[in-house]
């Protein structure tokens, strides 16, 4: 497995060490983080620290040094990141980590799915945290693609778009839940061209990630090989970000980025092209 | 077991193929039982687990057992108040 994985069994053996802050990231707090997590875990919530408002956009390196400096976390800290929703929104964490040059970061490999499931330790004690000056030191967008970037790809030989949402999303039968406001589209299907691998096809039941061979097998029959240019999406760019994570951190693609605006960006842009049959 | 009354929070997953959190199934779900009801729920998430063993006092009912059935089955037997 990749270094930027960590086993829990590893991580439940240097909890607590100098040098390591965990960081559980989670899309609904009140579900997780709040009712229980690993002991000495901070929280990033995804919706309020990652994401700028009022404007829609990733946080800037500004706005990522105010949240590492809050969270108590140094330059040169190994970051262990968590979440819920099988490690999503931590992979989104680990994504903007990669934006802001920040690299000595992990992913505890199933998340808070496996952790709970091993029985291991949970608390609600909230860490104490002494605040730090962080600096980001380098930035780099590469990672990152925006609507305008994909249409001018848009049937492009040398770019695969990978669209990671369920079959029936990409189908276009289901846009989000109304659970979801936020998320809504006013049209359903997927951008011309994408294949569509959904980013479950990467984990075991428990969460987990499959033996790389696997999942480089799953990708490479179907026309993902790291001689491309990929792009990957979904409906809001954190399912997006974990198959992000497995592609570039675990098979080592380099030209990769993630279309963050996803489907909620492409599905109510006017004029946007739009596909719906398989 | 003498429950009748179960909520299967994967198979309502797989069968309306839903982006829909386990959470939210399972508060819509519980909304449909009267106070006193026994209902068990069963789910494949160790997160989902958690959360409902400890969400009672939000959602209204009281946790009478939970266990783990199997590396990929979990289940917690609740009373709605």
């Amino acid at each position: 497995m990749s270094t930027k994985v960590i086993q829990p069994e590893e991580l439940k053996e240097i909890l607590g060490s100098e040098g390591i802050k965990v960081v559980e990231v989670d899309y609904d707090p009140s579900t997780a983080y709040e009712l229980g997590h690993i002991p000495g875990a901070l929280l990033i919530d995804w919706k309020k620290d990652l994401n700028k408002y009022p404007e829609r956009d990733i946080i800037d390196p500004e706005g990522f040094e105010r949240l590492m400096s809050r969270l108590g976390i140094s330059n040169d800290d190994l970051v262990i990141l968590y979440g819920d929703y099988n490690n999503w929104f931590a992979a989104f964490a680990l994504w903007i980590f990669d934006l802001y040059g920040h690299e000595n970061v992990k992913i505890l490999n199933g998340g808070r799915n496996k952790w709970i499931d091993l029985g291991y330790p949970m608390t609600k004690e909230v860490p104490k945290i002494s605040p730090t000056n962080y600096k980001v030191v380098k930035v780099d967008m590469t990672k990152r693609a925006t609507f305008i970037d994909v249409m001018k790809h848009l049937r492009d030989p040398n770019v695969v778009l990978v669209d990671v949402r369920s079959p029936a999303e990409y189908k276009g039968e289901v846009t989000a839940p109304p659970e979801y406001p936020n998320e809504a589209a006013q049209r359903g299907g997927h951008i011309p061209g994408a294949v569509n691998i959904p980013w479950a096809k990467a984990v075991n039941e428990d969460g987990t990630l499959k033996p790389l061979d696997e999942i480089r097998r799953l990708y490479e029959e179907l026309g993902v090989t790291p001689d491309k240019n990929i792009i990957v999406y979904c409906r809001i760019g954190e399912r997006a970000a974990f198959t992000y994570f497995v592609l570039h951190h675990l098979l080592g693609y380099k030209k990769i980025r993630v279309y963050d605006g996803s489907w909620s960006e492409w599905g109510n842009m006017v004029g946007a092209p739009i596909e719906t049959e398989v | 077991m003498m429950t009748r009354n179960v909520i299967d929070l994967q198979r309502v997953l797989e069968e309306e193929d839903c982006t829909k959190p386990s959470i939210e199934i399972f508060r819509e779900k519980l909304s449909g039982f009267s106070p006193g009801e026994e209902i068990l729920i069963v789910t494949s998430s160790a997160d989902a687990w958690f959360a409902i063993r400890n969400m009672g006092d939000k959602f209204g009912y009281e946790v009478l057992r939970y266990w783990k059935e199997s590396p990929t089955s979990y289940k917690v037997l609740v009373r709605k108040l």
